[in-house]
């Protein structure tokens, strides 16, 4: 553990991980937990979480569920000073041509999720009203790039970046900061593993500037314990790549 | 007037909410450049209005009245459309909704004034690039825009809706650019900002609010519909931008320089 990292979990110890769709949430909350965080998890997935780790099964179909979920986390572990979100359906995370993209599939994947984030901001809002706090959202990097296939899920994506800006500078004079972390690799997203995610651009094999694909549990995590330190608090509306530093943007 | 090299002559184009606006512009200077135009507008008579300016001009309008929201009539607007004029090769998603012009705060947001905004926005480019694509195929120079707004990029806090709506927008063009390129099928979006109606009588009550947003535009004033944005949308959709696609283009008097 950095030291900065360290710093942060000793004095701002309560994280709220509420994630939607994918295990990921799991992933991050074991990592924030081995931090020394205490962390909530509110997620409608199945993934196993280590018991350091308090589980909410949450719906993020409506504003009272979501609301109700961190009522649940706050009695249990206190009130939060971070919180952490991403909504990303399984159906958004299918390639499919826009031709063959079922009306269905298009509304879970884009009004559904992009209501979740909606919600759990506005959760987030109402949790931290007074006191001020530190949110983080994340989601694959690829909506930077677009991908084919994947429509949805790209514009899914970067409604939700601009919406962490539009709460950023609706409510930074209430003390809440909003940030966007956008995770590389796709054995993050296994579902995408089989997606034409473009690649960088070079005139051959690119290289991997950092040599690794960054981990969720402890790359983000660390990144995501820095973002609610004081060494942020003039962060606010940023987007954040941990991707090892493959789309070097903007 | 056409211009005596029309760039367009021969296309078919397509504007969704062309019965007013930035809508109206960009179909005004699509006619102008020789292209069939057809109108999709709310209400007809709107639509009539704007068919009635291009027709004055010797162009070629035809007018669907139109709620962009619903399928079967996104679906109906592109068969009449080719049914008319042979083909589509121009498709531009430009209806919003007018509830995005007014200040909301993000913990008021609602179920219900999210779709209200979501469905002519979103579902209106999803359902265009369905019922367009099969078309867009077979043109020479098959076109799609949508209309996108520098909010989006910038996030801003005037309604958070509006913005993560067009921010969506981004993406949306980033990958659908991606899937149709090997069908030589463009998909770009504008980020325009234009004296509207509405926004020269918003600005005409609020001279301090005008007096501001003109120092903050370096070319010193705002876009006209139909010569700035308009023009913009014809550059897209002609061969000089044939090599062009996924972009995001501020048409702003460079009011948003932040990219």
């Amino acid at each position: 553990m950095s030291d900065v990292t360290r710093a942060v979990n000793a004095n701002k110890g309560v994280c709220f991980v509420a994630v939607s769709g994918t295990d990921a949430g799991a992933t991050l909350a074991r990592g924030l937990a081995c931090n020394g965080a205490r962390v909530a998890l509110l997620t409608d997935v199945g993934a196993d979480v280590p018991s350091t780790v308090f589980r909410v099964d949450t719906s993020f179909s409506s504003r009272a569920s979501v609301a109700a979920a961190f009522a649940r986390a706050q009695q249990q572990l206190g009130s939060a000073q971070m919180i952490v979100h991403s909504a990303t359906p399984a159906t958004s995370l299918t390639s499919v041509p826009i031709d063959r993209l079922a009306h269905e599939q298009w509304g879970e994947s884009t009004h559904a999720a992009i209501k979740s984030t909606f919600y759990c901001l506005q959760a987030a809002h109402d949790h931290f009203n007074g006191k001020g706090g530190s949110v983080v959202v994340f989601g694959p990097v690829l909506s930077l790039v677009g991908a084919p296939g994947l429509v949805a899920l790209s514009t899914l994506l970067e409604a939700q970046r601009a919406l962490v800006k539009s709460a950023a500078r609706q409510w930074g004079q209430k003390g809440i900061r909003v940030n966007w972390v956008a995770i590389g690799g796709e054995s993050n997203y296994p579902a995408l593993a089989s997606a034409a995610i473009p690649q960088v651009i070079e005139m051959g094999p690119p290289p991997p500037p950092l040599g690794r694909v960054p981990s969720l549990a402890s790359d983000a995590a660390a990144l995501i314990g820095l973002l609610v330190s004081d060494a942020a608090s003039v962060i606010t509306g940023a987007t954040l790549n941990i991707d090892g530093g493959n789309w070097m943007v903007p | 007037m056409k211009t005596s090299r029309p760039r367009l002559q021969g296309r078919t184009a397509l504007v969704t909410g062309a019965g007013g606006g930035v809508g109206r512009g960009i179909a005004l200077a699509l006619a102008a450049e020789g292209a069939n135009v057809v109108i999709v507008a709310r209400r007809k008579s709107t639509g009539d209005e704007t068919a009635g300016l291009i027709t004055r001009e010797q162009g070629t309008a035809l007018v669907i009245e139109c709620d962009v929201s619903v399928r079967a009539e996104i679906d109906a607007a592109v068969s009449l459309a080719v049914a008319t004029f042979g083909g589509l090769d121009i498709a531009v998603n430009n209806a919003v909704n007018r509830e995005a012009a007014y200040p909301l705060a993000l913990e008021d947001v609602t179920d219900v004034k999210w779709h209200a905004q979501a469905s002519v926005s979103w579902d209106a480019a999803y359902f265009l690039a369905q019922a367009a694509l099969p078309h867009l195929k077979s043109s020479v120079r098959g076109c799609f825009v949508v209309l996108a707004s520098n909010l989006g990029m910038h996030g801003g806090a005037h309604n958070p809706i509006y913005s993560a709506l067009k921010g969506g927008v981004r993406g949306f063009v980033k990958a659908l650019a991606r899937e149709w390129g090997p069908y030589q099928i463009t998909v770009n979006a504008i980020g325009p900002v234009a004296a509207t109606e509405p926004t020269e009588m918003f600005l005409n009550e609020h001279p301090e609010a005008l007096e501001q947003l003109m120092r903050a535009f370096p070319l010193g004033r705002i876009g006209n519909p139909r010569d700035d944005i308009g023009r913009a949308v014809v550059a897209i959709c002609s061969d000089d931008f044939g090599f062009v696609t996924a972009q995001n283009i501020q048409v702003d008097g460079g009011l948003y320089t932040a990219v």
